[in-house]
């Protein structure tokens, strides 16, 4: 027996590990509310990295940026480039201004919508290492009143909920990810269903009766029936309808860009009080 | 132009070997937020099949395996043991593969990258649909670019890798 564990110890090492990580996933796969430790190591060692790659990529292509402008205009004719200057110091004044009165308009309009709820601003940092998984990290955590299951929203539409917590980041998990679930009404009938992830770009949205009047560019909006997100918020738009045996088959395109998400907004309240908080307004359907 | 003979084991400083690691983490990490066609690569499972084909200790490798993949699975929704037990498969896999094969040349590590890229898909998979009930496919069109995508760029990665070994 000795003989044989030492002539196949490679072997036997790796049906160790295996077992060993076995019996870590069925430890897990009963309900949870509290982050585990290894989740709360990672994210700690990870997670200020990612922040100071973030602050240095984005300072070296600022500072880039700024060069190549500098070298343009050295080349320029003096009088146009003095001209030039001022317009461009102008039209980035105004931009700046213009992204600054978007971004407050869009915290304006959620504050409308919701007066009881605190609104979060939080800035991407990073994305889950795992290919095809679909989370992000954000830049806000514990330690500023971020809890699990928060909504996650643009003013476009939602985006997903915080499914971790860490001091001083979180991490969540978007709506076209497959462990995503959200309660969804088609805006014209207000037929309910589910939006689930497809992991790809679109969602599915399940449940519609095959009897229901349903059609290409509809709008889904959440019906608040998982009280994890406010009822009457965009989650997107009917790209593709089949017939199914019960149900239609329908894909849902995300209102809100996921592909290129920089600043999103968490709704820092308790979830199950969100619908009732809700001020009448022209976007409540 | 020459190559190592077949059998040469090689060894990394360990410092070498925890920076690749973290880097092949936070670089998948940071570019998936930028460039979404980097949902094709797996840089970590690139630098565990590196060095299963270089080290050729299928214990030490498939320890390396369960370390990158519970790290994985700790940054992801996952499960922890999910991305932790494809790669402790495709680390000791690697390594006994190694022993019997001549790795260096860049044809064979091509075909290696490729074929153990679907090992490494067939076993996540399998522990989604086995384990834990869920839904998957274990192969499709995409798996097919994508494993091309990181056989192609596994060869580079490892080209540059090469520099840093040393004969054990």
């Amino acid at each position: 027996m000795r003989a044989f564990l030492q002539r196949h110890r490679h072997l036997a090492l790796l049906l160790v590990v295996l077992f060993a990580q076995l019996l870590l996933l069925a430890y897990q796969i009963k309900p949870q509310n509290d982050v585990r430790l290894i989740r709360l190591w990672a994210a700690t060692l990870v997670t200020p990295v990612e922040k100071g790659l973030h602050f240095v990529v984005d300072s070296a292509r600022a500072l880039w940026e700024a060069y190549i402008g500098l070298y343009g205009a050295e080349r320029e004719n003096r009088q146009l480039r003095a001209e030039l200057e001022q317009v461009r110091l102008r039209l980035h004044e105004l931009q700046a201004r213009a992204a600054e009165a978007d971004r407050l308009a869009a915290m304006l309009e959620l504050k409308q919508n919701y007066p009881k709820v605190p609104l979060l601003a939080a800035e991407v940092i990073g994305a889950s290492p795992a290919p095809g998984a679909r989370t992000f990290f954000v830049d806000h955590g514990r330690n500023h009143g971020v809890k699990r299951n928060m909504a996650v929203l643009t003013p476009l539409g939602i985006v997903g909920k915080i499914i971790h917590v860490y001091p001083n980041s979180a991490q969540v998990l978007l709506i076209t990810d497959r462990e995503s679930g959200v309660g969804a009404m088609l805006a014209e009938t207000h037929v309910q269903g589910v939006v689930k992830g497809t992991g790809q770009n679109l969602c599915r949205l399940e449940y519609i009766s095959k009897e229901e009047a349903v059609a290409v560019g509809m709008r889904v909006l959440t019906s608040g029936q998982d009280l994890l997100y406010p009822k009457g918020f965009p989650i997107g738009t009917i790209v593709s309808i089949e017939p199914g045996e019960y149900f239609h088959e329908i894909l849902v395109e995300p209102a809100a860009h996921l592909d290129r998400l920089e600043h999103v907004f968490i709704l820092v309240g308790v979830v199950d009080t969100l619908a009732l908080t809700r001020a009448p307004g022209p976007a409540q359907d | 132009m020459t190559y190592e003979p077949r059998t040469e084991v090689y060894r990394f400083p360990l410092a070498g070997l925890i920076g690749s690691v973290v880097l092949a983490i936070l670089l998948q990490a940071y570019l998936a937020k930028h460039l979404v066609s980097v949902a094709l690569l797996d840089l970590p499972l690139l630098v565990v099949i590196y060095f299963g084909l270089t080290r050729r200790n299928p214990s030490s490798t498939l320890l390396l395996g369960l370390l990158v993949g519970v790290f994985q699975d700790a940054l992801s929704p996952n499960l922890i043991g999910q991305y932790g037990m494809a790669k402790s498969v495709i680390g000791f896999a690697t390594a006994s593969v190694s022993v019997r094969l001549d790795v260096e040349r860049p044809p064979a590590r091509l075909l290696l990258v490729f074929f153990f890229y679907f090992l490494h898909q067939f076993a996540y998979v399998g522990i989604e649909q086995l384990l834990l009930g869920r839904s998957g496919t274990f192969f499709g069109l995409n798996m097919l670019e994508a494993a091309l995508v990181n056989a192609l760029l596994g060869v580079l990665v490892f080209h540059v890798l090469d520099r840093f070994r040393q004969p054990a």
